[in-house]
């Protein structure tokens, strides 16, 4: 009997490897498209970046230098190659260096960057999640309550509010107005209140929603009404049946949201000038910087792709009824 | 009502009563009951009156500067004060209606055709075909919707397309996989009914039953899925706009009157009010729609 569990077990481990292996190299391949897809839309763009570095003719210079700097960024080479020696780099972890900001690593800038954009988002998740998630709850258990009706608003309207106009009017408000915060920068930690209250309130609504059907749908369950005909507390049943199960398709909301909430970064930033990755893509993007802007969007995306692999098994180790598949 | 009426004879009246019906008329029907969709409704069709009409609607000339009346505020000639450059904000965010329709409908319109289009030749025709374009659709998906968008625009901008048009194009070419999917997923439980192997034993082209067995009966939950994403739509025009990677300025795009008023904001917050609230209006509209559509269409997939 002992031997049968264990195999049984043995066998759920390697499942749950190849599993994960599977999604892994699927992983890779979308990380490896995209890269495919920028750098063809990148090559795309209009204006000479060589040109406009020097200031769009302003600087005479001759036909040979120009071919020279051409030749020493590569851009002379046919497009394969280009792809290939950027991709082969990449893989090196190495992003190249900005064509703009003279001979500063692009992994510099990102890195130089990346510690506003985490914070902003991973703080305004955490407060999204702890308020949407109880919110949620006690909307789907007291159906029809003015609670319940109360949340359904809130987030319906959240939904349906632009994040940037929100920010808008949340500077207009709390910093022209009352001047509680700074409108915009981040030369004290107040900087970071308005844009973290905006992208948790927009995480909230999502959120709000998906956990209050989740609720109501688990509460109609079979395991939910045998719980409760043995006479379990009605305390008990909610929070040991009903909202562990119903946090399930959360997760996954949650890990689908990485997209999103990084798109919401990229206005945000720019609204608050905080100089975060979103600020440095739009800033990069105008000033025509390849470089920074191609990495940027492979980065970003090898992150929503890293992320929802996780959201993956997370869901599957929590919920054995999906290993088998 | 004098006449007795048994639960049999109830039942009885209410089979008679549904059998007629079309699943159109019930569906309609359903819609019809819920307060919230049919509001929203009632607002859709009045922006859409108002975006057709709007050159008659319209105070005064959207892109006319009047002189002296920089930032003015709400007065009883101009309802909703000037913009700096002294232009009617009320006929600047009438005629930026028309922008917003336009490219909402038409990037939703482009997106349900790619969608079903990539949607149906995956789940039908499966294998490699499938696997291609599923890790292509998991790519789009992975990918920031707006770092993705901003970049399309930024290159394709000095193309000789208009900005609107293009606006359209970008949103729709790189948002179809919300459609491809469902579609697909649909079409591979509909792939082994009874009537497409039917259709497929007496010999029917791929192409025929995709089109003529398989998309009709995807209408439904593509309707929902179309009517869901109009709002958000609505929304990225106006980011894109305001990031100056949309509509271009003067065009009185909702996004633009916002990026315009953004820099006297301090001044005159009054600019980046009116236009924002008219986008929570409108965004709201089609979202009470579009879960009317969905409870209506598909009653199993209510959210309460």
């Amino acid at each position: 009997m002992i031997t049968t569990v264990q195999t049984l077990r043995f066998q759920n481990q390697t499942l749950m490897l190849l599993y994960f292996i599977r999604r892994l190299l699927q992983g890779l391949f979308i990380v490896l498209l995209v890269s495919i897809i920028t750098f063809a839309i990148m090559h795309l763009l209009p204006g000479d970046p060589v040109q406009l570095l020097l200031g769009d003719g302003k600087i005479k210079m001759t036909d040979e230098l120009r071919a020279a700097i051409h030749a020493k960024w590569g851009f002379d080479k046919p497009y394969y190659e280009q792809y290939w020696i950027w991709l082969m780099s990449l893989a090196r972890g190495d992003f190249g260096e900005s064509l703009v900001r003279r001979g500063v690593p692009v992994r510099e800038m990102i890195l130089e960057a990346a510690p506003v954009t985490a914070f902003l988002n991973i703080i305004s998740l955490l407060i999204a999640i702890a308020i949407a998630i109880p919110a949620g709850i006690i909307a789907g258990v007291r159906r029809n309550s003015w609670f319940d009706y109360a949340t359904t608003f809130s987030s319906t309207l959240g939904v349906s509010l632009p994040s940037f106009w929100v920010a808008l009017m949340a500077i207009i408000v709390f910093a022209v107005m009352l001047g509680w915060v700074p409108p915009y920068g981040l030369k004290t930690w107040r900087g970071y209140i308005l844009p973290v209250a905006v992208l948790a309130t927009e995480q909230m609504a999502v959120l709000a929603r998906v956990m209050r059907s989740a609720t109501i749908e688990t509460l109609t369950q079979d395991y939910v009404r045998t719980a409760r005909s043995k006479g379990l507390v009605e305390r008990l049943v909610i929070s040991r049946h009903a909202v562990r199960n119903a946090l399930l398709p959360v997760v996954t909301v949650i890990g689908f949201q990485v997209a999103y909430l990084l798109s919401g970064t990229i206005v945000l930033e720019t609204i608050f000038a905080l100089p975060g990755i979103g600020r440095l893509f739009i800033d990069s993007l105008g000033r025509l910087d390849y470089q920074v802007v191609q990495s940027l969007v492979v980065v970003l995306s090898a992150l929503v792709v890293f992320v929802n692999i996780l959201t993956d098994m997370v869901y599957a180790v929590v919920d054995p009824r999906i290993r088998i598949e | 009502m004098a006449a007795i009426s048994t639960p049999q004879t109830h039942f009885a009246e209410q089979i008679d009563r549904t059998a007629h019906r079309s699943e159109w008329t019930q569906a309609w029907r359903r819609f019809r009951s819920n307060r919230l969709a049919l509001f929203g409704l009632v607002v859709v069709i009045l922006l859409i009156l108002t975006a057709l009409f709007a050159d008659l609607i319209v105070p005064y000339d959207p892109i006319y500067q009047f002189r002296g009346m920089r930032g003015a505020a709400p007065s009883a000639e101009h309802w909703l004060g000037s913009d700096y450059n002294g232009r009617d904000l009320l006929s600047r965010i009438i005629a930026g209606t028309q922008i917003a329709l336009m490219v909402g409908l038409g990037a939703t319109f482009l997106q349900v055709i790619i969608g079903v289009f990539v949607g149906a030749a995956a789940g039908y025709f499966g294998g490699w075909t499938d696997t291609l374009l599923c890790r292509l659709i998991d790519t789009l998906m992975s990918m920031p919707v707006l770092a993705l968008l901003t970049l399309l625009a930024a290159v394709l901008r000095d193309k000789e397309i208009p900005s609107v048009l293009l606006t359209i194009l970008v949103i729709g070419f790189t948002g179809w996989a919300r459609f491809a999917r469902v579609v697909r997923a649909d079409v591979l439980s509909l792939r082994s009914r009874d009537f497409v192997v039917a259709a497929q034993a007496s010999g029917v082209r791929a192409l025929r039953i995709i089109f003529y067995h398989l998309i009709p009966n995807l209408v439904g939950p593509v309707i929902v899925l179309a009517s869901l994403g109009i709002g958000g739509i609505i929304i990225l025009e106006a980011a894109l706009s305001f990031l100056g990677l949309g509509v271009n300025p003067p065009t009185p795009s909702w996004g633009v009157i916002l990026s315009d008023g953004r820099q006297y904001i301090t001044n005159y917050p009054h600019i980046v009010t009116f236009p924002g609230i008219m986008i929570v209006i409108t965004v709201l509209a089609f979202n009470f729609l579009g879960d009317g559509v969905r409870d209506a269409l598909d009653p199993k997939q209510r959210a309460d």
